[in-house]
């Protein structure tokens, strides 16, 4: 350790003999770090030299996973070894560019595919397919008749490009013992129609003979990415063949092959299996979802990005499989890199395989196969539970493919209150390409009812919805009959709403204690968004006559006036009638409505909060807070500061940071105190809870009281010593780095995280001019860079920083590492 | 959906994850980051949070009793009736004899369910012993049982349960010993909730539930693999601690304690492992 915090101030030629040595330590962190140090301390020759070293290979690793951590930089080094006559060099430089995935590489590469040492070629081939380039296929196929090492490489790489050229080949080599494996991954990454031919023959040749969960797994990969094609075609024989061996694994012992089989079947269209395939996945998604519930919530982490990369309607949307085992056409583009499109379908759909539960986290999107069978959306919706979601999540991603109003009776179907944010999010995005002027019957009191059902965090995610229609929402709130919705009768001529007029910014409160505020922008006119999309066109959206009856609705739940202002405020009522109405609104329900309008900002400016703040700040200062951070009203800083400190609540330290309200430092301070002391004043106690919160948004407004506050906090050892380091350190001036270079052998490792973005920050760079540190996210590491005159960079300084490089907790040695490295 | 900028850093991660696991023992290793942040993100914008670091400032001051609601969203409250029941099995027809021989208060038959969520271990407990009361004549049983859930704490005394707690339950036995209280929804019959009692404890704050007396017997199941390895090894001593010597130890089946802790030695009961509590 002694020894890596001295690399830095070395000479050269006895860095390089330490580096040597300490390549070999037993602990893998030291060889880390002695990696990362000597990647940045070494000269390139000399890291160089031992990729020749043919009698040390720990050293020639080293040398290796040295130019690796250089990066970018390291590029024209690992060319120029191309040319080397060692081949074992020539080797190293091939890794190091398969590493480095330049583009700039292929045509370098491609120069020593013909390399007389198989291992070069090899590993040539390999980095080619990496680099997915698709102009290098011609290159690669020439090696699927070559010599076996050579063809396992060129199955992989022709696989990385999704070449559709190698489809033949990759076929005859299934029934390879040793390359059949790895020729079906191939096939089913690059995916089409042939491949799928090829791999569905394959499975009905062989099954039972074979790993069946992973050759259906690949199987239905192929399947799930197969292009729009057409008419289901079930009754041909061999799809009926197929479909009869994949039906009788839908009830195997192993839940990965009933879940691949399911998914075949779906893929393939339109079947009598279809039921069956939906209950083997249902199930297994609330089985998942059943049991460990902590283990099941990873599920939360794929269903999101299973929506994220859903896309819309794009990639998917396919029926059926027209003519798998006849000679259709395959209609997907050419390959990788020639104008083809990559993983056809499949790039758009993001999480495969099982579809885990989700546990009290939410429930996982739709399985692929779902996805391309938008005929199976009605009938879902008509479900309750995993199946119902599902129907929300798949009507959101095929719009036209479903009429709102079978969404809207799915949803008028379900209770709210159990809804999880999957679920919410699927239901807006639903409702949100519901066109406002098909407004179907109904759908007013259904999205009043999800609204009050909801629970309070999840409301605000309804609120684009709420505006959407907010016409209909409004008139239901003042007690009118919900209109019948004309029939869309000829989609030609969609009936446009008339845009409401926007509202007026308010007059600002005559009040002398409130300035004349700026004025503020208009708020944005709505309803004129291009989302309203074309008029369906397609002969598949069903009448509204066939759709389902909505089922008679709950009864909405009586509105409360709380929620009937805060409503109104988000459906555009003018913000002066808001505010009148929330102040006739008895004191708990008004603090209440306050808070959740606080965002609000015409509203927020509308009330009176100078006599509230003077007559009653116990009552009102929370509140005031909270709209002041929320709506960035400065003006409401010098009413919230003449709040007594005895009286300080969390919003008030918060709002004053989101501000950056300077003239707050002695309030807060008053509220921090000093632990063990009695308060400096007689009428503020001690507020213990809230120093975390004062220590942190004394940080961030910076300044040199705070920090003279900051620095004591951070030497008194208490538990908030730690965070007002962190603090200091997001508002630091070169003033501070004495502490912080004293402190980098705390115990605490957050600490020495304060002490490595210090260091780091002002280590040989131009010292600070004194900044108002306006922290943003919580990490030191996202404070502002300081800039200024004067140096204060030592030799000292870096050799703390190589020290904290080799700390032995990896947040706080990739940070210093970070500053030493750049 | 999430606020936006609503992202757990990397810092954020380390310092919730040092917390949960000084309070609760629970362990959030890197491929439980998101896991985590999902659990926790529905609480930050209840509070109208706009960091995860606000949040564990919140914590840290344990403003508004915050760390008390953390259990709930960080636990595991996946339980059901009759789970891995040759383990409960075992435990009365092969342990029981000794048990009650060597019993810490003559006549009483004393167990601990540590980390009970909802109930569900602790009722099947009492339900497996009044099927052999036989065996436990001449004994008074009592369970205590606690959790650090509060939430789950109040339901396991309300003992009403859904579909998902029978999901191994044979119809009959649940017509037997529960209610039908609305659709999909049954109450354990008041007979069977005599002799338990549930509490709010914490198994790394061995005050919240050592006893006057020891246990006889600790079922602490599918609750310490989510611990961190410094919580395992104090969860191993705390358990020493309350239970009698010779008092048995019962893990799930994915746990072991191996190496964990001196104090006890592992025994085979039929098919199950069972670590028995050594010394004076």
């Amino acid at each position: 350790m002694r020894l890596l915090e001295a690399l830095p101030a070395m000479a050269l030629g006895e860095r390089g003999a330490q580096v040597e040595l300490l390549v070999r330590n037993p602990s893998p962190g030291i060889r880390e770090r002695v990696l990362h140090l000597g990647a940045n301390l070494l000269p390139e020759e000399r890291i160089a030299e031992h990729l020749r070293n043919d009698h040390d290979a720990v050293l020639r690793n080293a040398g290796l996973e040295m130019l690796k951590l250089r990066g970018a930089r390291s590029f024209q080094l690992a060319v120029r070894l191309l040319a080397d006559p060692e081949p074992d060099v020539v080797l190293q430089a091939v890794l190091l560019l398969d590493h480095l995935r330049d583009p700039r590489a292929i045509e370098p590469l491609r120069a020593v595919l013909g390399h007389g040492d198989l291992n070069v070629a090899q590993a040539a081939i390999l980095a080619i397919g990496r680099l997915g380039d698709g102009r290098s296929i011609p290159d690669l196929l020439p090696f699927l008749d070559a010599d076996p090492w050579l063809q396992m490489a060129a199955v992989q790489a022709l696989g990385d490009l999704r070449s559709r050229r190698a489809v033949a080949a990759l076929a005859r080599m299934l029934g390879d013992p040793v390359i059949g494996a790895l020729a079906a991954e191939a096939l089913a990454r690059i995916g089409g129609l042939t491949a799928s031919r090829a791999l569905a023959a394959l499975w009905l040749g062989r099954a039972g003979q074979l790993d069946d969960a992973a050759l259906l797994g690949l199987l239905a990969h192929a399947l799930e990415g197969l292009p729009r094609s057409g008419a289901a075609v079930a009754d041909r024989p061999a799809i009926a063949r197929l479909l009869a061996s994949l039906g009788e694994r839908l009830a195997d012992a192993s839940p990965e092959i009933r879940a691949a089989a399911a998914r075949c079947v779906l893929a393939l269209g339109p079947s009598a299996g279809d039921e069956a395939a939906l209950a083997v996945l249902i199930g297994l998604a609330e089985d998942g979802e059943g049991s460990h519930g902590a283990e099941g919530s990873e599920g939360a982490e794929g269903s999101e990005g299973a929506e994220g990369s859903g896309g819309g309607e794009g990639g998917q949307g396919v029926e059926g499989v027209a003519g798998i085992f006849e000679d259709g056409e395959d209609r997907v583009g050419g390959e990788g890199g020639e104008g083809g499109e990559l993983d056809q379908g499949r790039a758009s759909i993001g999480g495969e395989g099982l579809p885990s539960g989700a546990g009290r986290a939410g429930i996982a999107g739709p399985p692929p196969a779902l996805r391309r069978r938008p005929d199976l959306i009605a009938g879902l919706l008509r479900r309750t539970g995993t199946a119902g979601v599902w129907g929300l999540q798949l009507a959101a991603l095929f719009p036209r493919r479903v009429a709102p109003a079978a969404v809207l009776g799915a949803l008028a179907a379900s209770s709210a209150a159990s809804w999880t944010p999957e679920t919410l999010a699927a239901a807006v995005r639903c409702l949100a390409r519901v066109p406002p002027a098909q407004v179907p019957p109904g759908l007013g009191q259904a999205l009043l009812r999800i609204y009050l059902e909801l629970p309070a965090e999840l409301r605000p995610e309804l609120t684009p919805v709420l505006r959407r229609f907010r016409t209909a929402l409004r008139g239901l709130l003042a007690g009118q009959p919900e209109e019948t919705s004309p029939t869309p009768a000829t989609p030609e001529t969609p009936k446009i709403p008339e845009t409401p007029k926007s509202p007026e910014i308010p007059e600002p409160s005559k009040s002398p204690d409130i300035p004349e505020p700026p004025k503020s922008p208009e708020i944005p006119e709505p309803s004129k968004s291009p989302d309203i999309p074309e008029p369906p066109k397609s002969p598949e959206i069903p009448e509204p006559s066939k759709s389902p009856e909505i089922p008679e609705p709950p009864k909405i739940p009586e509105i409360s006036a709380v929620d009937r202002v805060v409503l109104r405020a988000l459906l555009g009522v003018r913000p002066r009638e808001v505010a009148s109405e929330l102040l006739l609104l008895p004191l708990p329900g008004r603090l209440s409505a306050i808070v959740q309008l606080a965002g609000q900002r015409p509203v927020m400016r509308s009330l009176p909060w100078s006599p509230w703040l003077r007559d009653a700040p116990e009552v009102y200062a929370g509140a005031a807070a909270e709209a002041a951070a929320a709506s960035r009203l400065p003006e409401l800083l010098p009413l919230l500061r003449a709040v007594p400190p005895r009286l300080a609540v969390p919003a008030m330290p918060r709002a004053f940071a989101e501000l950056a309200d300077g003239d707050a430092v002695p309030w807060l301070l008053e509220v921090l105190g000093t632990p063990g002391a009695p308060a400096t004043s007689a009428e503020t106690p001690p507020r213990p809870e809230l120093r975390p919160l004062v220590i942190e948004s004394l940080g961030r407004i910076g300044g040199a009281a705070a920090r003279r506050a900051l620095a004591a906090a951070a030497l008194d050892r208490t538990p908030e010593s730690r965070l007002a380091y962190r603090a200091l350190a997001a508002c630091a001036t070169v003033e501070e780095v004495p502490l912080f270079r004293a402190a980098i052998t705390h115990p605490d490792w957050y600490v020495r995280l304060a002490c490595a973005e210090v260091l780091g920050r002002f280590a040989g760079r131009a010292a600070a001019q004194p900044v108002a540190g306006r922290g943003t996210a919580g990490s030191p590491a996202a404070a502002p860079p300081v800039a200024g005159g004067g140096t204060s960079g030592s030799p000292e300084d870096l050799a703390s920083l190589a020290r904290l490089a080799a700390d032995p907790v990896p947040a706080v040695a990739h940070r210093a590492l970070f500053f030493l490295e750049g | 959906m999430q606020q936006p900028g609503l992202q757990l850093t990397d810092e954020e991660f380390l310092l919730l994850g040092e917390l949960i696991a000084d309070q609760l023992g629970i362990s959030f290793p890197d491929h439980k980051r998101e896991l985590l942040a999902a659990r926790l993100r529905p609480r930050l914008q209840a509070l109208r949070l706009r960091r995860y670091y606000d949040y564990y400032l919140q914590l840290a001051g344990d403003l508004d009793g915050e760390r008390a609601r953390l259990a709930e969203l960080v636990t595991n409250h996946e339980s059901y009736f009759f789970r891995e029941l040759e383990q409960v099995d075992a435990l009365f027809d092969l342990a029981l004899p000794d048990l009650k021989a060597a019993a810490a208060t003559p006549g009483m038959l004393r167990l601990l369910c540590a980390g009970c969520a909802s109930g569900e271990e602790a009722y099947t407990l009492g339900l497996c012993a009044r099927q052999r009361f036989a065996a436990i004549a001449g004994s008074t049983l009592t369970i205590d049982a606690f959790d650090v859930d509060a939430s789950r704490v109040a339901m396991a005394r309300q003992a009403l349960y859904g579909p998902g707690a029978f999901r191994v339950t044979p119809g009959e036995l649940r017509a037997r010993y529960f209610t039908p209280r609305g659709p999909e929804r049954w109450e354990l019959k008041a007979a069977y909730r005599t002799g338990l009692r549930f509490y709010w404890g914490n198994i790394v704050a061995l005050d919240t539930f050592a006893p006057a007396v020891p246990y006889d017997a600790v079922f602490c199941r599918n609750v310490l693999i989510y611990f961190s390895e410094p919580a395992l090894h104090l969860a191993a001593e705390h358990f020493a601690e309350v239970l009698r010597p010779g008092g048995l130890l019962l893990l799930g089946a994915c746990e072991s304690l191996i190496g964990m802790s001196e104090r006890f030695e592992t025994l085979r009961l039929g098919s199950s492992i069972a670590y028995r509590r050594i010394g004076k």
